[in-house]
């Protein structure tokens, strides 16, 4: 039988959750909430928030184009399948929840940041002063 | 010493950046062909636009995010996708506008055809984006844009019967050779150009990038109460201009040279000079404002880094989209479209959407959550935001019927 | 799924979301081809026509009051070249699209056709004239420019005229 029982703090998920800002260990913005994963403790009934589910297609999977949420998620498997978690950031990795919904993680290791970093090799690089910070 | 000349400096930067081509098409226009019949407009929408861009610049200074990535999560992520979408698109009309405007004074100046003009703007537009000192051109821009202080000379060396202007500025009416619906059209399209969308997604988004605090909310008053008026008064300097030399001739905007004949027939070479410059000048600002605001709503929807502030490598999408944002719109301007009509559309559809851009502002600038008990609306902001919202929903409501009733305004 | 109800197929079948982002895309498009092409179409009635014919005489007028103005500008040495010339000719081809589209509706009747009559060499008159105006001012001749653009009040008097003639 499963041990691990799940604690949590209450909290109204849409509100305080859905649609937040995700901000890295670095202060780097990783994109946004775009769905929750929700399970529930078998022996309580209660309904816990475990996960949070960013990139890969959750977002477009919840505004119902179903298909094509899929569609990228698959394609996230396929580009990088030795990555461990697809959009998906368990809750236990959030160091605190605010105005924006800070994460344990480094950005470029998500999902949320693979576009980032395409754009950068293939756009931004090719351009030269990318690196140069447009100062006051 | 050094606050007030900031505090001044901001000032004049909003005078020179509140008119743009818009503004400028919206306010010749209408002065050529309904006189000073529309003025009251010009009224309105300025005490709109004052009263939402203090309540983003509180939520900017108070939230540290900009209006626009609080739309997502306050109102939902469906509302805000459709936010994004007509947004983008308008921006996208106003830039091909703007781009087109700069391009036009150029080639006033230099007599080279503006189409060939227009992938150099966009370069330089661009270059400014990605990696000048934003400020220091924002700021050299703004202020040139005051040259369009030169309108305002020319209605004061016409040396018109002021009391007579004031009184038929007060007393509008639709003049007999127009019909209800052409007023309203233009009407509409006034009232789009004063309350353009991209003022607000920028404004907001350069507080965030400021750095502003709950100490900057006195600064942001100034700004925008002093700033957007005098800007006001300006964009009717362009309307008086424009009735007393044009409508008496029976002539009619359609180029932007026409707008600045007034200011040569009155003030000769140098005031034709100066205000040239001052387009030149204004449309450029604009640019850089609707350039970046593009990236700025996409990047602040998805969640990505965005920011002029940031090195291009660490907000790579935000400056790609900025990018194809200007390719996009130097493309369309480049293809014959005509650009008083580009802009026309542009305020007009500007108006459409209107209440998409500031109910969020509305409803976030009431949120405790956000605000803060203190710095939430009082009610006296409230009764005045929350009746634009409506006058907002009625216009939005009007303009497409009166874009297929007028033919787009003929 | 009830068996005998077919499925909605195509756009219909899209979910909200989509079909409102086609919305937008389908409002763009119309919105876009109304930029870009003329806004004259075809005339059925003499109603029709007659009104067509009013709105070309009044943008011809805008556009022959202004070289008139330009041409009174640079000849009080109010302006500079590039400007002049590149507005003088922006007129001109304004008036040169007002003039082809005029041409190109077909009249509904002979009624229309005395319209059409009347209208057409006054068009032509000022469109000659105004590239005088452009050629002299291309030139550099920028003092006489309004003495070249003197017929110009002419045409403008004859499309005043006719316009009070439509009442």
């Amino acid at each position: 039988m499963n041990q691990r029982r799940i604690t949590g703090r209450p909290l109204h998920a849409t509100l305080d959750l859905l649609d937040r800002q995700l901000r890295d260990r670095n202060g780097v913005l990783c994109g946004n909430v775009d769905d929750l994963e929700l399970t529930r403790d078998d022996e309580t009934g209660q309904i816990y928030v475990t996960a949070i589910l960013a990139g890969s297609g959750a977002l477009a999977y919840r505004l119902g184009g179903r298909r094509l949420g899929r569609w990228l998620h698959e394609a996230d498997r396929r580009l990088h399948e030795g990555r461990r978690n697809h959009g998906r950031i368990p809750m236990e990795l959030t160091t605190s929840i605010g105005p924006a919904i800070d994460l344990a993680i480094d950005a470029h290791d998500q999902s949320t940041h693979d576009l980032e970093r395409w754009t950068r090799v293939h756009v931004i690089d090719h351009i030269p002063g990318g690196s140069h910070r447009a100062g006051k | 010493m050094k606050k007030v000349l900031g505090v001044a400096l901001g000032i004049l930067t909003a005078i020179g950046g509140f008119v743009d081509m818009g503004d400028l098409v919206a306010n010749a226009e209408t002065g050529a062909r309904f006189d000073m019949n529309l003025a009251w407009v010009v009224v309105v929408g300025v005490i709109g636009i004052v009263v939402y861009a203090e309540m983003s610049g509180r939520v900017a200074a108070l939230c540290g995010r900009p209006v626009f990535d609080l739309v997502r999560e306050r109102l939902g992520a469906r509302f805000g996708l459709a936010n994004l979408a007509a947004s983008f698109f308008i921006n996208s009309l106003t830039l091909t506008a703007e781009l087109a405007g700069v391009a036009l004074a150029l080639s006033l100046l230099t007599s080279v055809n503006y189409l060939f003009l227009i992938p150099g703007v966009a370069l330089l537009v661009w270059l400014v984006c990605w990696r000048m000192p934003f400020e220091t051109m924002e700021r050299i821009f703004g202020l040139l844009g005051l040259c369009l202080v030169v309108f305002a000379v020319a209605v004061w060396k016409i040396g018109p019967d002021w009391s007579e202007l004031l009184s038929d500025t007060a007393h509008p009416h639709v003049p007999a050779t127009d019909n209800g619906f052409t007023y309203a059209y233009y009407g509409i399209g006034l009232f789009g150009a004063a309350m353009t969308p991209y003022e607000v997604f920028f404004f907001s988004s350069g507080a965030v990038e400021d750095g502003w605090t709950a100490k900057d909310l006195g600064v942001n008053k100034a700004n925008v109460l002093i700033g957007f008026p005098l800007g006001a008064l300006l964009s009717l300097a362009i309307m008086t201009s424009a009735h007393f030399v044009l409508a008496p001739r029976d002539i009619s905007v359609d180029q932007l040279s026409q707008m600045a004949l007034p200011v040569a027939s009155v003030l000769g070479r140098v005031g034709l000079a100066v205000v040239l410059i001052g387009i030149f000048a204004a449309t450029f600002g604009a640019a850089l404002e609707t350039a970046l605001s593009a990236g700025y709503v996409m990047a602040q929807y998805f969640g990505w880094p965005w920011g002029k502030a940031h090195a291009p490598r660490e907000a790579t999408r935000f400056h790609a989209v900025v990018l194809l944002a200007i390719i996009g719109a130097a493309v369309f301007g480049m293809s014959g479209v005509d650009p008083v009509q580009v802009t026309e559309y542009s305020i007009v559809l500007s108006a459409a959407a209107l209440p998409l851009t500031y109910f969020p502002i509305l409803v976030i600038a009431n949120d405790r959550n956000y605000m803060g008990d203190e710095h939430v609306n009082g009610r006296f902001v409230n009764a005045i935001a929350s009746v634009y919202l409506v006058i907002l929903v009625l216009v939005a409501l009007a303009t497409i019927p009166l874009i297929i009733i007028t033919k787009g305004g003929q | 799924m009830l068996p005998f109800v077919r499925p909605a197929s195509g756009v219909w079948a899209a979910p909200m979301l989509i079909r409102g982002r086609l919305a937008v895309l389908g409002a763009a498009v119309v919105l876009l081809v109304g930029c870009t092409t003329h806004r004259v179409g075809p005339a059925r009635t003499y109603d029709d026509f007659e009104r067509k014919a009013r709105t070309t005489a009044e943008d011809s007028l805008s556009a022959v009051e202004t070289v008139r103005l330009l041409a009174e500008v640079s000849a009080s040495g109010d302006a500079f070249g590039p400007y002049l010339s590149v507005s003088v000719s922006e007129q001109e081809d304004t008036l040169a699209g007002i003039e082809g589209d005029f041409a190109s509706i077909q009249p509904p009747g002979p009624r229309s056709d005395a319209l059409r009559d009347e209208l057409t060499p006054i068009l032509d008159a000022a469109s000659t004239h105004v590239a005088d105006v452009r050629v002299a001012i291309r030139r550099g001749n920028l003092r006489a420019a309004d003495s070249v653009a003197a017929p110009l009040s002419a045409d403008a008097d004859a499309l005043r005229t006719f316009l009070e003639q439509l009442g």
